[in-house]
């Protein structure tokens, strides 16, 4: 994937290539999917009291799907590192846990604003989605934590790919967690729940599509960034010898 | 005479029927305020319950009712079952929860609980008639308390949640736009430097210093 001094392959710049026709797909995607969202999706007025507020889940979902999409970026990319000791997974993991903070960012945010209107109150610890979300999310903040604290880059790639595999358990726990434990967190389209109806589903799935399309971007946009500033180190380097 | 004789009659009857001797240890219930306790007995066993009832049950949220049996030196090891009722009498929207315990023979207590889980009652009533009972092991009524409670549920939000949904999206796009701007910046700030950089490498001096170092 890289070359000796661990820039990307043309192939990949050529991926990296590809961000801002991402970008400019989700920036065309999720205003629709939240328009429709608005104006064309049904009102699930049975089992919710705040029914307006109910449609922050059109994009509440298309983040937590992204999120845990990017987390199981991190996981595969630091499984490769461990197995080949190529950089740029390293780089790639970290860049993947970075940005899928970000959706868990929107998560965390929209969620306890739905329950605000919804519950009456922003969070409930008996919740065991809620909980088991924001261990996760914890837990990959420890992960830039862990970073910070080695000095040696051999040694922090080795031992954050071995963290984030370990951590990474928690996304399907956290998926789970809704059938394993108590959970007050909504079924609206897990089994057992009461459906978006058929544009519902359209719309959930146009945001769904729109939020993986901005984390492609968003990756790809902060892989440039870290790649970038290899570059630059390299070249400090190669000037001051 | 005959008339005084109907009228004495017809009093007794109404005594009878408007204030019903008592069982014997019957239950009934003490306290004043938002938290009473009820007393329920099993006399044949020597058994006293007790359990603190709220006034106010929150429907949004879990509801816990702690029985504690108390046992006296003349109880034999049995099974119970406690139970919370909510409307008895009403078949159509009477709901229970309840909860089997077994105590053993001697003195001491046994704690059980019975909870109504969060989400399971809702709807807003006042005075709901509400029932504290404990039965056999087979399931039979053997005391029980009448109480009445206020169900509570949240207020709904007067405009649908409409101002949620409007600051959930400023934080969805305001989280977006954060870090893209983040992003284009550091770009913009590291093709400045990559660009000083191969100047310098032709003959002028470097720029600036790197603190990126991997993390």
């Amino acid at each position: 994937m890289t070359n000796g001094a661990g820039y990307p392959s043309p192939i990949i710049a050529r991926i990296m290539g590809l961000r801002l026709w991402l970008l400019g797909a989700a920036a065309g995607l999720l205003p629709l999917g939240a328009w429709l969202a608005l104006t064309w999706a049904p009102t699930l007025a049975e089992g919710f009291t705040a029914p307006v507020a109910q449609r922050i889940f059109y994009f509440h979902f298309g983040a937590a799907i992204a999120s845990y999409a990017g987390f199981t970026v991190t996981f595969v990319a630091s499984l490769m590192f461990l197995k080949g000791r190529k950089p740029f997974f390293d780089t790639l993991a970290r860049d993947a846990a970075g940005v899928s903070l970000i959706f868990a960012a929107m998560m965390l945010t929209s969620g306890p604003i739905w329950g605000s209107a919804e519950w009456g109150v922003p969070w409930r610890w008996e919740d065991s989605r809620l909980v088991t979300y924001l261990v996760l999310s914890l837990v990959f903040v420890g992960y830039f934590a862990l970073r910070r604290s080695i000095d040696d880059p051999t040694q922090r790639a080795r031992t954050a790919a071995t963290y984030a595999l370990v951590g990474y358990v928690l996304v399907p726990m956290s998926y789970l967690s809704l059938y394993l434990w108590q959970s007050l967190h909504p079924r609206v389209i897990s089994p057992g729940g009461q459906g978006v109806g058929g544009a519902g589903g359209i719309v959930m799935i146009i945001e769904v599509f729109g939020s993986l399309l901005l984390f492609a971007a968003l990756l790809l946009w902060r892989l440039e960034v870290s790649l970038l500033e290899e570059k630059v180190s390299n070249a400090q380097r190669m000037v001051s010898a | 005479m005959n008339t005084q004789r109907r009228f004495a009659s017809a009093f007794a009857l109404a005594s009878i029927l408007l204030f019903p001797a008592p069982p014997a240890e019957a239950g009934f219930v003490t306290g004043v305020g938002a938290q009473r306790t009820a007393h329920l007995f099993d006399a044949s066993n020597g058994v006293n319950v007790t359990v603190l009832l709220n006034e106010t049950l929150q429907g949004a949220f879990e509801n816990k009712f702690i029985f504690t049996l108390e046992r006296t030196n003349t109880t034999a090891a049995s099974s119970y079952k406690v139970a919370i009722i909510l409307s008895p009498g009403d078949p159509d929207t009477a709901s229970s929860w309840s909860a089997p315990v077994s105590v053993p023979a001697g003195t001491s207590s046994t704690n059980v609980a019975v909870t109504i889980p969060a989400e399971t009652i809702q709807g807003r009533l006042r005075n709901a008639p509400f029932r504290a009972q404990l039965e056999d092991g087979a399931g039979a009524r053997v005391d029980f308390v009448d109480f009445s409670v206020d169900l509570l549920y949240r207020d709904p939000p007067p405009d649908g949640g409409m101002l949620q949904l409007a600051a959930a999206t400023v934080f969805f796009w305001g989280l977006v736009f954060l870090y893209a701007g983040y992003l284009h910046l550091s770009l913009r700030k590291l093709r400045q430097k990559a660009e000083l950089l191969e100047r310098s490498s032709e003959g002028s001096t470097p720029g600036g210093s790197n603190d990126r170092d991997g993390r």
